[in-house]
C-alpha cells in the first residue's frame, strides 16, 4: 500500500510529486467533482426547499472517511420541520396568562384594556408587514416551473457526454429573488398571492386586505362579511361567525387584543381611525353563538 | 330513567371542592358551602368511603403485581374502583391523572357505568370554565393548614354552576 | 359489590420486547407514541399560524421587559412562574385531549419520551430530541437548529444576552407546572439557549421525585 493510496485521491493534488497547477478544465474532467456536483442527495445541491437542514458527521477515525471527494463522508439528513401550525390551545394559554399578567401584576395601570389594545397594535404592526411582504410576492411563477428553472442551474447533462461546467448557466438575480421570495412565503402557504399594491389608498381597500389575507393568515380563514353601516359612512364593520380565540373567559381581553390588531393595520396603512370596537352578538344568529363583529370607525 | 341524588368534586388535598344534593321532596338544592355543616360532614364521609376503598384496592393489586422493568416509586400502578353499589344507591366515580375525584350518586338503575357523562363533566364542563381559566385559583388549599382535608374553598363559578344543571337537570 | 378495574389501557405493548433487547430504545413504544402524536394534533387540536404565535410572544415578552424595567433576573423567573401556571392548566388538557390512548409511564426515559413526542407535538408541533442522562437521571430536552417556534425571528441584544435572559423560559416552567400535575416533583431548567449565543438549545429535567398522595387527618 503505497502512501498515495493511504490518504486517497486529495482533488488532483498528488502529495508524491508536489503542487501543480491545475487548469478549470482538467477540474471539469475529473468525474468525482462533477458527480459530486450533480449528486443529488448532497443537501448543498439540493433543489428542494428546506427551512433546516441537520448535517450530522460521520466519525472521522477512519480514513476513508477524510477523503475529500468522497460523497458520504457528509451524511445530510433532510428534515422538514416546516411548521406551518401550533395548535390553538398553546396559542389561547399563553395569550390569557399575559392577559391575566396585565390585569392582576401592573397595578399601576388604570386601563388594562388599553395595555392590551397597545399589545395588540404592536402585533398588528409586525403582521402588517410580514403578510404584505408576503401576499405582493409575484406571483408569476408556479413551484413546479420554477424548481424545474432551477433544475437547469445545475448540470444535468450526462456527464460522460459533456464535461465542461458551462459558466452561463449560472443563476441571475432576479431568479434568485423569486426563489427567496417562494422559499419565505412557503410558511405562509395559506395566504394567497394578491395583487394588492403597496398603496392601498381606499379604505374599503385596506379592509379587504385585512378580511382576506390577514385573517387567512391569523385564523386559516377568511373573516365573513364586511359591511358599511348605512347611516354612517365612516362605520365598518367586519363580521366574524366563529371566532376561533373564542374563549369562555376573558373574552372581552381577548377583543381588545384583535381590536388593536386591526387598529394598528389600518393605522399604519395610513388611514387615521378613531377607534376599533368588538361585539359579541350572541342572540343574532342561533347558529353562531360566539359571532363576533369588530367596528372600524375612520376619521374623515 | 336515572335518578342523580347528589354530585361532588374532591382535589387532591382531600378537600370537597364543590359539590351540591337534591332535595326532591322540597325541590331543592343544597350546595357544599362554608356554613352548611351538614353538607359538609356529608361530603367527608363519602371521601373517606371513597378513599378507604381505593387504598384497600390498591393493596390487593400490588399483592399480584407481576415485576417488570418500571420504576415503582416514581410511577406507582394505579387501581382506581369505578362504582360502588349498596342495596339502595350506586357511586360511581371517576378519578382524573391530575387527583381530581369526581363522584356522582344515582338510584340502581343507573346501570354499569356513568362514565361518559362523568367524563363529559370532566372534559368539557369542568376544563372550559374552571381548568382552562387562568383566573381560577391553581390550588383549592392556598396553605399548608388547609391540605389533607381541612380545606374549606369551593368553586364559585357561575358558569360552571349553570351549565352543570342544565346538564343534570333531566336526572335530579 | 366493589369493580376495580386498573387505569391503564396499554401496559403491556412495549414491557415484554424490552426484556429481549436490554439497554435500547424501546422502539414499537417509540413508534407508537410517534404515531399517536402524529394522529392526535391532526384530529383533535384546532391548529393556529404558528408565526402568529411566535410574534405574539415576542410583543408580550417585551412587555413583560418593561413592566420589570430590563430586570433579567426578575423576568426569568416571572416567565417560569407564569410558565408553571400554564402547565399545571395545560396537563388536564392534555389528558383530555389524548384521552385514554396514551400508555402508561413506565420509568424516565418513557416520561422523556412522552414528553417529547406526544406533548411538544400536540401543542407547539414540534418534536425536541430527547437525552437521557442514565447516572444523573437527567432528561434533556434538545431543540436542534430552530425547531423552537419560540424564537423564530429573535436576535437578542448585548445586554440580554451578557445579562442570559432565557428567552423561552417559559417552557422550562411549562413543564414543570404539568409535572407537579401528575404528582411528580422536578427541577427544570434552561440549560443553554442558541440565542445566547451556546451551540444548542437544552432543557434540562432532573431530580424527578415522586409526591405522595395526601391521607386525610386520622389516617
Amino acid at each position: 500500500m503505497t502512501f498515495k493510496d493511504s490518504i486517497g485521491d486529495l482533488f488532483g493534488y498528488d502529495p508524491v510529486s508536489g503542487p501543480q497547477i491545475v487548469d478549470l478544465v482538467n477540474l471539469n474532467k475529473d468525474e468525482d467533482i462533477l458527480s459530486a456536483f450533480n449528486d443529488t442527495d448532497n443537501i448543498f445541491n439540493s433543489n428542494e426547499i428546506t427551512n433546516t437542514v441537520s448535517v450530522s458527521y460521520a466519525p472521522t477515525n477512519s480514513i476513508t472517511s477524510t477523503k475529500v471527494s468522497s460523497n458520504n463522508q457528509i451524511t445530510a439528513e433532510k428534515q422538514f420541520n416546516v411548521q406551518g401550525e401550533v395548535s390553538t390551545s398553546a396559542y389561547i394559554f399563553v395569550l390569557l396568562e399575559f392577559i391575566k399578567m396585565v390585569v392582576v401584576d401592573c397595578t399601576e395601570l388604570e386601563d388594562h384594556d388599553q395595555k392590551l389594545r397597545e399589545i395588540g397594535e404592536d402585533v398588528g404592526f409586525k403582521l402588517l408587514e410580514l403578510v404584505k411582504f408576503k401576499s405582493t410576492v409575484p406571483a408569476i411563477l408556479p413551484t413546479a416551473v420554477l424548481n424545474e428553472k432551477l433544475l437547469t442551474y445545475k448540470h444535468t447533462s450526462n456527464i460522460k457526454n459533456s464535461s465542461s461546467v458551462d459558466i452561463s448557466q449560472t443563476p441571475k438575480a432576479v431568479d434568485i429573488y423569486k426563489h427567496i421570495f417562494l422559499t419565505s412565503s412557503l410558511s405562509s402557504k395559506n395566504i394567497q398571492t394578491s395583487n394588492t399594491s403597496l398603496k392601498d389608498l381606499k379604505k374599503l381597500s385596506i379592509l379587504e386586505f385585512i378580511h382576506g389575507p390577514i385573517w387567512r393568515y391569523m385564523f386559516g380563514k377568511k373573516a365573513d362579511d364586511i359591511q358599511q353601516l348605512k347611516n354612517n359612512s365612516l362605520e365598518y364593520i367586519i363580521i366574524d361567525n366563529d371566532p376561533l380565540l373564542s374563549s369562555l373567559v376573558l373574552t372581552s381581553q381577548i377583543n381588545e387584543f384583535i381590536c388593536g390588531i386591526i387598529k394598528s393595520c389600518v393605522v399604519n396603512s395610513g388611514f387615521e381611525c378613531f377607534e376599533v370596537t368588538a361585539h359579541v352578538m350572541e342572540k343574532d344568529d342561533p347558529d353562531w353563538p360566539n359571532k363576533t363583529v369588530y367596528v372600524i370607525k375612520f376619521v374623515k | 330513567m336515572v335518578k342523580v341524588y347528589s354530585f361532588w368534586i374532591f382535589d387532591k388535598h382531600c378537600n370537597c371542592i364543590y359539590g351540591f344534593e337534591y332535595d326532591s321532596i322540597k325541590q331543592k338544592v343544597h350546595k357544599v358551602e362554608t356554613d352548611n355543616h351538614d353538607m359538609i360532614a356529608k361530603s367527608k364521609i363519602l371521601y373517606g368511603l371513597v378513599f378507604s376503598l381505593t387504598s384497600l384496592t390498591t393493596r390487593y393489586y400490588y399483592s399480584n403485581k407481576i415485576t417488570n422493568e418500571s420504576d415503582d416509586s416514581l410511577f406507582p400502578q394505579k387501581s382506581n374502583f369505578r362504582k360502588i353499589t349498596t342495596g339502595l344507591y350506586t357511586v360511581h366515580t371517576f378519578k382524573t391523572e391530575t387527583g381530581l375525584i369526581f363522584a356522582l350518586l344515582a338510584d340502581l338503575e343507573s346501570g354499569d357505568s356513568m362514565d361518559i357523562e362523568l367524563q363529559y363533566i370532566y372534559r368539557q364542563i369542568y376544563m372550559n370554565n374552571v381548568g382552562l381559566n387562568p383566573l381560577a385559583p391553581l390550588d383549592y388549599a392556598e396553605t399548608e393548614t388547609e391540605a389533607k382535608g381541612k380545606g374549606f374553598r369551593q368553586i364559585k363559578n357561575d358558569n360552571f354552576d349553570k351549565e352543570l344543571y342544565n346538564f343534570l337537570e333531566p336526572l335530579l | 359489590m366493589v369493580s376495580s378495574v386498573p387505569d391503564t389501557s396499554i401496559s403491556t405493548t412495549g414491557s415484554s420486547s424490552s426484556a429481549a433487547i436490554k439497554n435500547s430504545p424501546n422502539y414499537s413504544n417509540v413508534v407508537f407514541l410517534k404515531q399517536l402524536g402524529e394522529q392526535v394534533f391532526q384530529q383533535n387540536m384546532k391548529k393556529i399560524n404558528a408565526e402568529f404565535l411566535t410574534i405574539t410572544y415576542g410583543s408580550l415578552v417585551k412587555v413583560l421587559i418593561d413592566h420589570y424595567k430590563d430586570d433579567v433576573e426578575k423576568c426569568n423567573q416571572k416567565l417560569k412562574e407564569m410558565g408553571k401556571n400554564i402547565g399545571s392548566r395545560l396537563i388536564d388538557d392534555f389528558y383530555s385531549k389524548v384521552t385514554t390512548q396514551i400508555p402508561r409511564c413506565n420509568n424516565l426515559k418513557d416520561l422523556g419520551n412522552t414528553l417529547s413526542l406526544v406533548a411538544f407535538k400536540l401543542y407547539l408541533n414540534c418534536v425536541p430530541k430527547f437525552l437521557f442522562d442514565e447516572e444523573e437521571k437527567i432528561i434533556k430536552l434538545r431543540f436542534d437548529n430552530d425547531i423552537n417556534i419560540f424564537s423564530k425571528f429573535v436576535e437578542l441584544p448585548d445586554e440580554y444576552k451578557n445579562k442570559r435572559l432565557y428567552y423561552s423560559n417559559i417552557i422550562a416552567g411549562i413543564i414543570e407546572g404539568a409535572l407537579s400535575g401528575i404528582a411528580l416533583k422536578s427541577d427544570v431548567i434552561y440549560f443553554s439557549d442558541t440565542l445566547l449565543g451556546d451551540p444548542f438549545s437544552e432543557i434540562h429535567i432532573a431530580n424527578v421525585k415522586r409526591i405522595k398522595d395526601e391521607v386525610p387527618m386520622g389516617q
